[in-house]
């Protein structure tokens, strides 16, 4: 077996522990299964996270170490694979992930519940907020309930299809709201690589564990609107005046996700003016503005950066490329802003002040190890 | 004596959980008639009527122009615009009798419109209120004499009797 192909079996093999510990976090309100045999592989994992916390976060913390070992292997290593071979990966890859509980982020709950309102109480989910929906089930495991509908009209279109696809089941919409973002995980990866041709570059999106855990396990919807503005970008690309017109579309409808793309509506003006490796950088550059602003609504949330790795992976990886090396090591800050959630089961306290320290400290060591080795040779 | 009696009652108000009831709010008046951006309001009102699809969503909507048109009435009433704050009077009545209907349509959806209910009865109150002081801040009468037409007895009194009455009753049945 080459040095690759046991790289990325490693990474299927931690990709299942993780999974499998995911389910230690399933809420207390959230009944997932009452068949024994599921109980009895369910309750020890859940003793570890709700009853042993620090055991939980050292846990938590050794994954996300061995997967960004991993993923540095990957896009490091010189002697690549087939493209087969990787698509085999990433499809046994989504299966694992796919399959488990959304741990570290509440928010798939909160789609679901955005689009019960609208499609099964039919009422308009920016007037009627979930907690008016007296005695609905899902308020009892849903955070953020007290809320008006967070994400645009195109999201509560979009969610139309899971939500029918459910039947009303929460267990169900749960992965069928994941298969959505799934899907729009696999149309970056072939996007990416249809523009590039470059299965690295695929590789430093498809492979980062930050991508992987905000998309197949959390299921948050930044991929779809960042799939939604690619795909806009890559018919924007065509000659074309139809394809243009239906790319100004996509990049429109990414707008009405989520808002974040709004950003990046100026750069396509001069998009004929621009290189393609200008357009993405830039791109990059202003989705990272978006991504450092956050803060001032709310929180800098880990799956935010989603954002700007689409572009960083567009751009060309040389041996020493910054920007690939400070997206790596900001997508392994933001994923340790979890443990003191973790460890304390609490969002106050010292936690504001870990969570800024791990997200920025392994950057900052990464651009001083940079500015004094790698610059000056 | 005298201080620790202060002391006393000091403590009592300092320490004594007050109790906090969030009373039912009415809008600030919005665009007045005779506004140029007046008519464009009301277009974004209907508006608004389809964008609150569902029966909670509705009662909201209603709930907010009964409010709405209801303040101009109590601002052209202060300012003794007698005839465009009978038109306001009777758009916030229109709106108020379409509620009993819509809470109906959403119990028979199966959702439970209990605080729905509850603030319309809140609602009720308020309007009762403000409706009762005009009454008695109001002329029982006044005659309206419009250029080369004949005169017009408007029983200002009256009409808001009306709509109290009409408050009154939709408060009493949401109780049932």
């Amino acid at each position: 077996m080459s040095n690759m192909k046991a790289i990325l079996v490693w990474y299927v093999v931690v990709g299942c522990l993780f999974s499998l510990f995911s389910f230690g976090f399933v809420d207390p309100n959230f009944s997932i299964s009452t068949h024994p045999l599921a109980l009895s592989i369910l309750n020890p994992l859940i003793h570890i996270v709700y009853k042993t916390p620090i055991i939980a976060a050292t846990l938590y913390t050794l994954f996300v170490i061995i997967f960004f070992i991993l993923y540095a292997l990957i896009i490091r290593i010189k002697t690549l694979l087939t493209l087969k071979t990787y698509w085999k990966f990433l499809l046994l890859l989504s299966i694992i992930f796919f399959l488990s509980y959304p741990s570290l982020s509440h928010d798939i709950f909160n789609y679901i519940l955005s689009a019960k309102v609208a499609y099964f109480y039919r009422e308009n989910p920016y007037l009627v907020m979930p907690t008016e929906l007296l005695g609905e089930p899902m308020l009892g495991f849903t955070r953020a309930a007290n809320k008006l509908a967070l994400y645009g009209p195109v999201w509560i279109l979009a969610t139309w299809i899971p939500y029918v696809l459910s039947f009303g089941n929460v267990l169900v919409a749960l992965y069928t709201f994941k298969l959505l973002v799934i899907t729009s995980y696999v149309t970056i990866c072939i996007l990416i690589y249809k523009m590039t041709k470059d299965v690295r570059r695929v590789l430093f999106f498809a492979c980062n564990p930050l991508v992987i855990i905000e998309t197949f396990v959390s299921g948050h919807n930044d991929t779809f609107m960042m799939a939604l503005v690619l795909y806009g970008i890559y018919l924007c690309r065509s000659n074309q005046l139809f394809a243009q017109i239906a790319g100004w579309g996509f990049m429109t409808a990414s707008v009405l996700v989520k808002g974040a793309t709004i950003v990046l509506l100026p750069l396509f003006v001069f998009f004929r003016t621009l290189s393609d490796e200008k357009l993405f950088f830039w791109a990059s550059v202003c989705s990272f503005g978006v991504f450092l602003l956050t803060p001032l609504r709310e929180e800098l949330y880990p799956w935010y950066a989603i954002w700007f790795l689409v572009f960083v992976s567009l751009l060309p990886m040389g041996k020493r490329s910054f920007i690939h090396g400070a997206a790596y090591m900001l997508s392994f800050g933001l994923m340790l802003r979890y443990l003191p959630w973790i460890a304390t089961r609490e969002y106050g306290g010292t936690g504001p002040m870990i969570r800024l320290f791990v997200t920025w400290v392994p950057l900052a060591c990464y651009s001083f190890w940079y500015k004094i080795f790698v610059n000056k040779r | 004596m005298k201080y620790i009696v202060s002391i006393l009652l000091f403590a009592i108000v300092i320490f004594t959980p007050a109790r906090v009831h969030a009373e039912y709010v009415l809008p600030y008046p919005s665009f007045m008639p005779g506004n140029k951006i007046y008519r464009v309001s009301r277009m974004f009102d209907q508006l608004k009527r389809y964008w609150s699809f569902g029966s909670i969503a509705q009662t909201k909507y209603t709930m907010n122009m009964a409010d709405k048109y209801l303040v101009e009435a109590k601002t052209l009433f202060e300012y003794k615009q007698y005839l465009l704050a009978f038109d306001a009077l009777d758009r916030s009545d229109k709106e108020i009798v379409k509620l009993s209907k819509q809470v109906q349509s959403g119990i028979e959806e199966k959702k439970n419109m209990s605080l729905v209910v509850e603030s319309i009865k809140e609602e009720m109150s308020v309007h009762e209120m403000l409706l009762t002081k005009l009454q008695k801040e109001m002329p029982s009468e006044f005659i309206w004499t419009p250029e080369k037409q004949a005169s017009t007895v408007l029983s200002i009194r009256e009409r808001l009797m009306i709509s109290i009455k009409l408050r009154q009753d939709i408060r009493v049945s949401m109780n049932e």
